[in-house]
């Protein structure tokens, strides 16, 4: 047989030997998911009633005697389904009882569990582990979740990160501010995130964010600031100067809009004068903050931003000037103005409203 | 004689094993990072003021879509994503597709003044929905679809904007899932494509896929097994690489404003969409180095195939036209490292195994004929090449399915032994019939003529039917 027929043919054959490798591994895959059907519906068999009697009594000493028999007898592979189906238990569940369970799992051991789970081998169980941790959200975790601000994989640590922040502990603000400044462990929106849900603890992250040579780290920090506010020195002072004098447009429009979810009373003067910067995205965010105050002066800038070039600035002053309407102050001297005005944004915004209610 | 065809048979060989070395290179790419899908990540969460969940338009250009587009329309607002806008783009249709409209939405008149961002054919009205206050229909002269997705880019009022089709059916999710990237990187990500599946075989109620199928016919399973393999195969791959040069039209989501700075969709290409991702890299990875494009696979939108040879033959000249547009007119990233792996890997691969693919393909089949007519040929080499040609693909086909298994496990096993089977015979008649039809709009664009959009008869496969009638709609 020539030297040319005998490569082919030994290609066909590991060929064929590949395509039957590859068929059996998918046959396996699919008897698995299958399995997996039946493994869910015995996991769910086991902790349903667990669960069902901890709604009923709310006792969670109770709920984990219930739970720590059941996890004894139950595989890796069961445990996983297991982990899934109490956080979607937690999911449901109030605050309180959000308390309860968590200290139940505690007790029943789920905890050390995830923390171990967040130094295996495969990364999307590293990732998975760090996700169950942050849903249970008990604060013993976090010192396991911070150690995976360093794993190699950029999934894990996001997970880490999301995770710090469904916990929720002021313990991990250190580590993610330096994180959020430096932008090399996860995404700064991300990170952001994660110190939002911490709460004023980490209003001062933000605050130094403002300032930080990075202007996705400048957008993200004026959002945190208006959601932390509570915690930081002066949040409307520093989001007003990063609005004046940031010479990005993307940062002087998070400013403005950020201005429009802190309130205050000195918000309004400087969203007014936003409403003459030349980038649209900047005049947009101003133009619908100033609806969110019951600004009586507010008014007359917004009857002047209905004739905006821009469409979408003109519709959104359009909208404020209805919403104005509607507030206490600002009522007396936005009604009549909007009522006289043939402006189209104003028609349109009021068109919008009437079918929307 | 012999030593030409000899020299030109080595080259071809030579063709097909770099196919082979670089197809499979992206297929284990893509098997590795199928395992993160496996596992399931959840769609983004609500933020705090929700000011920084950035909101969407979903735009649907229509023309002549009657038939569907309520159902459509009806499915879009059933997605989960909020804050959500749909704009319904109807392209001066002939039929109903307005009165249908007007009839289930119960719509009233906007005021439509104000300059709009890009320049359309004349836009008539603009419409907003009484029993769906989320529904805008715009109604505009006919300009062609990228006309009417510029229309409705221009009244979309989202920071992003979600490009489908009218016949398309997305998944209440698919959104959602599709501004994840956004989310993650809302500096760098510029545009992002969703996986396109094949309903035709599926079973369909209320505008939703509640059972992917695969049908019975060739025509049909052969699609989605392809698509499969396009959508799943490579571009996780391509994406990972950040090198992907094609956004679906059936659904990708985009940043409004880089559409508006970019100037909209381009109306001189048939493939606007890859036309529009291509420009992305070009216009915007030298000035920005992190801007990248995704490819997010769990984001599903179903689309009909073609179900007769005639349509298919339509679509995919279109679709070849298209592509050579747009390598002409972007062909100065051809190997330039400033547009990364979009310039150096995957621009020569479009040029290599899809724009001169069908002419070594098509080569190949006039060699062996010449062969067998001049009665010199050596049959056990045919054979044996024959089947190399068979088992390669469905080596290529065998991993495609695995990695759908492996990642959304959405087929039954019948479908699944189906599209296997269809696998093996699709190299004796639905690949040599896509070279011929690609080859052929080569020639058509060579002498500087190209195929319109035909008209492909759409809604068959997958409008809703009565439920008692779904027995012979579905498998």
């Amino acid at each position: 047989m020539a030297a040319p027929l005998r490569l082919t043919l030994l290609f066909l054959i590991v060929a064929t030997a590949v395509i039957v490798v590859l068929v059996v591994i998918l046959i396996a895959r699919h008897v698995e998911s299958t399995r997996g059907d039946r493994i869910r519906a015995r996991v769910q068999g086991r902790l349903g009633p667990v669960f069902s009697r901890f709604l009923e009594t709310e006792d969670p000493a109770h709920l984990a005697e219930g739970l720590r028999p059941a996890f004894v007898r139950m595989n890796a592979a069961e445990r996983a389904v297991a982990a899934v189906l109490i956080t979607d238990v937690m999911r449901e569940v109030g605050p309180a009882q959000t308390d309860q369970l968590r200290r139940a799992l505690e007790v029943a051991g789920l905890v050390g569990l995830g923390e171990r789970g967040t130094r295996r081998r495969s990364p999307w169980r590293r990732a998975l582990a760090c996700e169950l941790l942050g849903k249970i959200g008990a604060r013993r975790s976090v010192g396991a979740l911070l150690e995976r601000l360093e794993d190699r994989r950029p999934e894990v640590r996001i997970a880490a990160v999301r995770a710090l922040g469904d916990v929720g502990s002021a313990e991990a603000v250190p580590a993610l501010a330096e994180a959020f400044a430096a932008r090399g462990v996860a995404p700064s929106n991300i990170v952001s995130e994660a110190l939002r849900r911490i709460g004023g603890e980490a209003a001062g992250a933000f605050e130094r964010g403002v300032s930080s040579p990075d202007a996705i780290v400048r957008v993200a920090s004026c959002f945190g600031l208006a959601a932390t506010a509570e915690g930081a020195t002066d949040a409307v002072g520093r989001l007003t100067e990063v609005l004046w004098g940031d010479p990005q447009a993307q940062v002087r429009g998070a400013a403005a809009a950020a201005l429009g979810l802190v309130g205050g009373e000195r918000a309004p003067e400087a969203l007014r004068e936003a409403t003459h910067d030349e980038d649209v995205h900047v005049r947009r965010s101003a133009v619908r903050s100033l609806g969110a105050f019951d600004d009586p002066t507010a008014g007359e800038t917004l009857m002047r931003c209905v004739e905006d070039e821009d469409r979408e600035t003109a519709l959104r002053a359009g909208e404020a000037l209805l919403a104005l309407t509607r507030r206490p102050r600002a009522a007396l001297h936005t009604r009549a103005r909007v009522e006289r005005s043939p402006a189209w944004a104003i028609e349109y915004a009021r068109k919008v409203e009437e079918v929307s209610a | 004689m012999n030593a030409v065809l000899q020299s030109i048979s080595l080259g071809i060989l030579g063709f097909f094993l770099v196919y082979l070395v670089a197809t499979f290179t992206l297929l284990a790419m893509s098997v590795r990072e199928i395992s993160w899908y496996a596992r399931g990540q959840g769609p983004p969460r609500a933020r705090p003021g929700e000011t920084h969940l950035q909101s969407a338009t979903l735009v649907a250009p229509a023309y002549n879509e009657q038939t569907l587009i309520v159902q459509s329309a009806r499915a879009f607002l059933a997605s989960d994503y909020e804050p959500l806008e749909v704009i319904v783009v109807d392209d001066g249709s002939k039929d109903e597709t307005f009165a249908r409209l007007d009839e289930a939405f119960d719509l009233v008149e906007l005021p439509l003044r104000g300059r709009t961002d890009l320049k359309t054919a004349p836009i008539r009205s603009v419409h907003i929905s009484r029993s769906e206050p989320r529904l805008r229909v715009v109604r505009k002269d006919n300009g062609g679809r990228s006309d009417a997705i510029n229309a409705g880019i221009s009244i979309a009022r989202g920071e992003l904007v979600v490009i489908t089709d009218a016949d398309s059916l997305l998944e209440r999710d698919a959104i959602a899932r599709g501004v994840r990237p956004f989310e993650v990187h809302p500096d760098s990500c510029m545009a992002v494509g969703g996986g396109v599946r094949v309903a035709n075989g599926s079973t369909i109620v209320g505008g939703r896929v509640v059972a992917p199928g695969v049908g019975v016919q060739g025509i049909g399973a052969t699609q989605v097994l392809e698509y499969m393999r396009g959508f799943l195969g490579t571009r996780i791959a391509w994406s990972e690489m950040n090198g992907l040069l094609i956004v679906s039209g059936a659904f990708g989501v985009f940043r409004r404003d880089l559409l508006v700075a970019l100037g909209g969709f381009s109306r001189a290409t048939l493939g606007e969409d890859m036309e529009m991702t291509m420009r992305i890299h070009h216009l915007v990875r030298p000035r920005l180095r992190e801007a990248h494009v995704e490819f997010v696979p769990d984001a599903v939108c179903w689309t009909e195939a073609p179900g007769t040879m005639a349509g298919l033959r339509s679509q995919r000249t279109r679709w070849h036209a298209g592509l050579l547009d747009n390598l002409r007119m972007h062909w100065r990233m051809l190997g330039r490292v400033r547009f990364g792996a979009a310039g150096t890997l995957a621009m020569p691969y479009m040029v290599l195994f899809e724009a001169l693919e069908p002419l070594v393909e098509v080569l190949g089949y006039a060699i062996v004929i010449a062969l067998i007519v001049t009665n010199t040929a050596n049959w056990t080499y045919l054979v044996a090449f024959f089947l190399v040609a068979v088992i390669t693909g469905e080596v290529l086909n065998t991993t495609a399915l695995l990695i759908e298994e492996i990642g959304f496990r959405r087929y039954r096993a019948k479908d699944l032994a189906r599209m296997c089977a269809w696998g093996l015979v699709e190299a004796l008649w639905f690949r040599p019939a896509l070279a011929w039809w690609r080859l052929k709009a080569t020639l058509l664009a060579l002498i500087g003529r190209r195929p319109g959009w035909g008209s492909i008869p759409r809604g068959e496969a997958i409008l809703e039917r009565p439920v008692g009638a779904m027995g012979t709609l579905t498998r």
